[in-house]
């Protein structure tokens, strides 16, 4: 299990991480999302031992991850702007972390190179942005590891790659088990590979749950009433309310069944229950942060 | 559990040969044309083994270049990823310690040089063998002589690329390491001299700031030419080159300071943050340090300059305009540093308590100067605390280091007394007497003055002009004024020979041992006799015409005599002299009837 508890971490008097706690399960593909500076990448740097947390602490299978190769063996990241040495080609990165990693595999590095329609000799430099995350997927998912953290994978990859790579990453979920730990802005293609979610908001995990989870505890209502609309229910918690006609659209907190006999009160003429997308929750929930898209006429 | 590690990755290590061998190439490739390109063309004519251990030793000086350009760009090409955001996130995610990501490194760095070096070294033995003039220990000596200068310089390199996250701030902090004592000597000699009535440069630069400045102390001890028998009288007798002692405790001690140097930078690199790629200061506790010794330097250089222009047809330090000057370029330099730390031009509203600060440090420091906070003008030492003094008096022509004579020394020190007791500085346009006193103190330490006096009060000053007669006519400086300057009062001196030049008709006359020893013992005993008396600033009008040379072996002494050597006088017309010969005044009369 990763883990990160209580973690804060400061720049320059900016709080970036501000006792952030985060718990990927083993063998989960755990989506982080969050709006722009809100922690993300901040948070994963500490989960890939890259930055020393101020407090707290950043733990896999208990061990902290900080200068600890034993652990970090057992974890391999591409970060959102993956680096490669100037003069290096596919290749020659591959060398580099075969040599860190011992289980890194050159039979399926053979293999990738049916998948990636690169030259595995060809500078990476001279790639467009595309192929220089294909690189990175390639050479990365050669080491055989037991958890992956990407940061903004699939950026700048065309929509077949896309697929390629979910492809191959939820292959080795299902196959070795493997941890993946995921940000993305992109919440429509997370909502169909993850199954734990977590939403970061200035600095901190606003919440984290596995998404069935989070889809049970949030309700989309359409009422349509008789008359006016009816006061409803005090206990009732409503994150947004909104309606086009007689049709009212409610997104209430709370388990369905037990929202929709709180609702009969109301005798609604219909009353209908529709799933939540990953992107409602997080606009919803994020509105309860005091962050929601806001009808700014410029 | 943490697992153990050990200091070294093989792939890191390998990584670095794999991405920086041009540069190994470049650096091996000039001292492959250096020495066993050279020395195979040096040694086409003359190649003896004394001709190649020459060469050897003169590589050696070049190491110490070699390792001043090439050490730092090694350190800054292995160390680059800690200046970048991302190639830091490539390199601190890999499964290995701080630890061993810095020795790798290093070892890698080393490891280089060293396999440079090796090559080179075997060229040049297979040169050697070529030519038939083989010499090994001063090719081994040659290779560890440069890997400690490079192990010093590559072990500064790192340690500037630690303290800083910013690349082309690495190669300024290095070079300002390598030369800040001597700017820092240079400006504090500047104010000094503006202030202090009698300061003198110091002969040699000091100690303190030749360690300091270890391209200079490197380049004068390894350069310095030292043979096996350094006493012999003939070049064929010195013997074969040899290290030079000196050079021995000092490498010892470079390499200590490079250790020192490597365990900082290793403390660094395991505090250093992540995070503080692209910082020009990477730690918050070097950002203070960095601000005020900016503020200084850039107030005391800058502010000195531009006073030294604005300033250029005044006699008389103006404190105000310094002070303006020293101030006003302290404080642009203190906001300079902090919008270079904050990468922002906007740093006035909160910089502006550091910059007052720094204001008040400066004005302290100047002010410190002018009152003479050290009490270096009045200081004069004790005469019994001397050991031997140097006088120069351009004005009288007199110059004699050395000086040892308690009567001597004590009449120096009661002139110095008298002068910094009433200090009267000569003025613009004003002619100049000038004293240049050094002493040699018992404990070790030299202490220098410069006073450039006003003739005019020297010849009315009564106290200070009898006190000059008094220096002027003490025994042994009346004797190094007419014997040389090496001569010796107190050493017994046997001559072997000598010559007798006429400066005006041409032609010398060699003269013989007993000859010359007449001539000795006769300038004695017109010394003696109190002949050669000095008056302050009032040159003699006679010209001795014959230029006396004594042999005696150990020095060669010049007797310069005047008209009242009589005893000389006799012993130069006993040796044909014609007697109308021997002085002219500045017409060209005869002085002597």
């Amino acid at each position: 299990m990763l883990e990160a508890k209580q973690l804060v971490k400061t720049f320059d008097g900016f709080r970036a991480l501000d006792e952030a706690s985060l718990t990927v399960p083993k063998g989960t593909v755990y989506g982080l999302v969050g709006p722009n500076g809100a922690g993300k990448s901040t948070i994963i740097r500490h989960l890939t031992g890259i930055y020393r947390p101020d407090s707290g602490s950043v733990t896999l299978g208990g061990e902290e991850i900080y200068e600890n190769p034993a652990v970090k063996r057992r974890i391999v990241a591409i970060g959102d702007d993956w680096y490669y040495f100037p003069q290096a080609s596919i290749a020659e990165m591959a060398k580099l972390y075969a040599g860190m990693y011992p289980t890194f595999s050159w039979e399926r590095y053979e293999k990738m190179k049916e998948i990636f329609p690169l030259n595995h000799k060809q500078m990476i430099r001279r790639m467009s942005k595309g192929m220089q995350k294909q690189a990175a997927f390639w050479v990365t998912m050669c080491c055989m590891l037991e958890y992956l953290i990407l940061d903004e994978p699939v950026d700048g990859l065309d929509p077949v790659m896309r697929r390629q790579v979910w492809s191959l990453l939820l292959g080795d979920v299902a196959e070795r088990g493997t941890t993946v730990l995921v940000s993305s802005h992109n919440l429509r293609e997370l909502e169909d590979v993850c199954d734990h979610v977590g939403i970061m908001n200035k600095g901190k995990v606003l919440l984290e749950r596995s998404l069935s989870e989070l889809q049970d505890n949030t309700v989309k209502l359409q009422v349509v009433y008789p008359a006016e609309e009816p006061t409803l229910p005090a206990e009732l918690k409503i994150l947004h309310r909104s309606h086009v006609g007689r049709v009212y659209t409610y997104i209430i907190r709370g388990n369905s069944e037990q929202i929709r006999q709180r609702m009969q009160i109301c005798q609604p003429l219909l009353l209908e229950a529709i799933p939540l997308t990953l992107e409602e929750i997080f606009i919803y929930e994020m509105g309860g942060a005091d962050y929601a898209v806001r009808d700014i006429i410029l | 559990m943490r697992s153990g590690t050990s200091f070294f990755d093989k792939t890191l290590f390998r990584t670095d040969l794999r991405r920086y061998w041009p540069l190994l190439f470049v650096y091996t490739g000039i001292w492959t044309v250096m020495l066993p390109v050279v020395l195979w063309a040096a040694t086409a004519m003359y190649g003896s083994a004394e001709n190649v251990r020459e060469y050897l030793y003169t590589a050696m000086l070049m190491g110490v270049y070699m390792a001043l350009i090439f050490c730092p760009l090694l350190a800054m090409a292995l160390f680059s990823y800690l200046m970048n955001s991302r190639p830091v996130s490539l390199m601190h995610a890999l499964p290995v310690t701080r630890h061993t990501q810095f020795c790798s490194h290093v070892l890698a760095g080393l490891g280089m040089m060293a396999a440079g070096k090796l090559l080179v070294a075997l060229l040049t033995l297979l040169v050697q063998l070529l030519r038939g003039s083989v010499v090994i220990g001063p090719l081994c000596l040659w290779f560890l002589v440069v890997t400690l200068v490079e192990l010093f310089f590559f072990s500064l390199g790192i340690l500037s690329c630690m303290i800083t996250g910013w690349l082309l701030a690495a190669p300024v902090l290095y070079a300002a390491a390598n030369c800040i004592a001597s700017v820092v000597m240079v400006l504090l000699e500047m104010l000094a001299g503006m202030f202090y009535f009698g300061y003198a440069s110091p002969m040699n630069m000091p100690a303190v700031v030749r360690w300091l400045t270890p391209v200079y102390a490197l380049n004068n001890t390894l350069g310095k030419r030292v043979y096996e028998n350094m006493d012999a009288e003939s070049v064929a007798e010195q013997g074969s080159r040899i290290l030079n002692p000196d050079a021995i405790p000092m490498l010892a001690i470079y390499t200590v300071v490079a250790l020192v140097f490597l365990a900082v930078s290793w403390l660094l690199y395991r505090q250093r943050a992540s995070e503080s790629a692209g910082d020009p200061v990477a730690f918050s506790w070097a950002k203070p340090l960095f601000r005020c010794g900016i503020s200084l330097l850039g107030g005391l250089t800058l502010g000195l300059g531009v006073y030294s222009i604005l300033a250029m047809n005044r006699s008389e330090v103006s404190m105000p305009l310094l002070l303006v000057c020293i101030l006003l370029l302290g404080v642009v330099s203190y906001f300079a540093a902090e919008m270079v730390i904050c990468k922002s031009f906007r740093v006035f509203t909160h910089g502006w308590p550091g910059a007052v600060a720094m204001i008040l440090v400066l004005a302290a420091v100047c002010f410190a100067t002018k009152i003479d906070i050290t009490g270096y003008q009045q200081r004069v030492p004790q005469a019994e605390k001397v050991e031997t003094v140097e006088i120069n008096l351009p004005y009288d022509s007199i110059y004699a280091e050395g000086c040892s004579s308690p009567e001597l020394i004590s009449a120096v020190v009661a002139l110095h007394q008298i002068v910094v007791d009433d200090p009267m500085p000569a003025a613009a346009g004003e002619e100049v007497f000038t004293l240049y006193l050094t002493y040699q103190l018992e404990d070790g330490r030299e202490m220098n003055r410069g006073f450039k006096l006003s003739a005019q009060r020297v010849r009315e000053d009564p106290e200070l002009y009898q006190a000059l007669v008094t220096l002027l006519n003490c025994r042994e400086l009346r004797y190094k004024d007419v014997l040389g300057n090496r001569y010796d009062p107190n050493k017994t001196y046997q001559m072997r020979g000598g010559y007798m030049f006429n400066e005006v008709e041409g032609g010398d006359q060699q003269i013989t041992a007993e000859q010359a020893q007449a001539l000795y013992e006769a300038v004695l005993e017109d010394l003696a006799n109190g002949a050669g008396h000095r008056t302050p600033m009032e040159g003699s009008q006679e010209q001795c015409v014959i230029r006396i040379e004594l042999d005696t072996g150990d020095v060669t002494l010049w007797p310069e005599i005047t008209s009242d050597f009589t005893e000389t006088i006799s012993v130069l017309l006993s040796l044909g002299v014609e007697r109308d010969q021997l002085f002219w005044d500045e017409n060209g009369s005869t002085l002597l009837d």
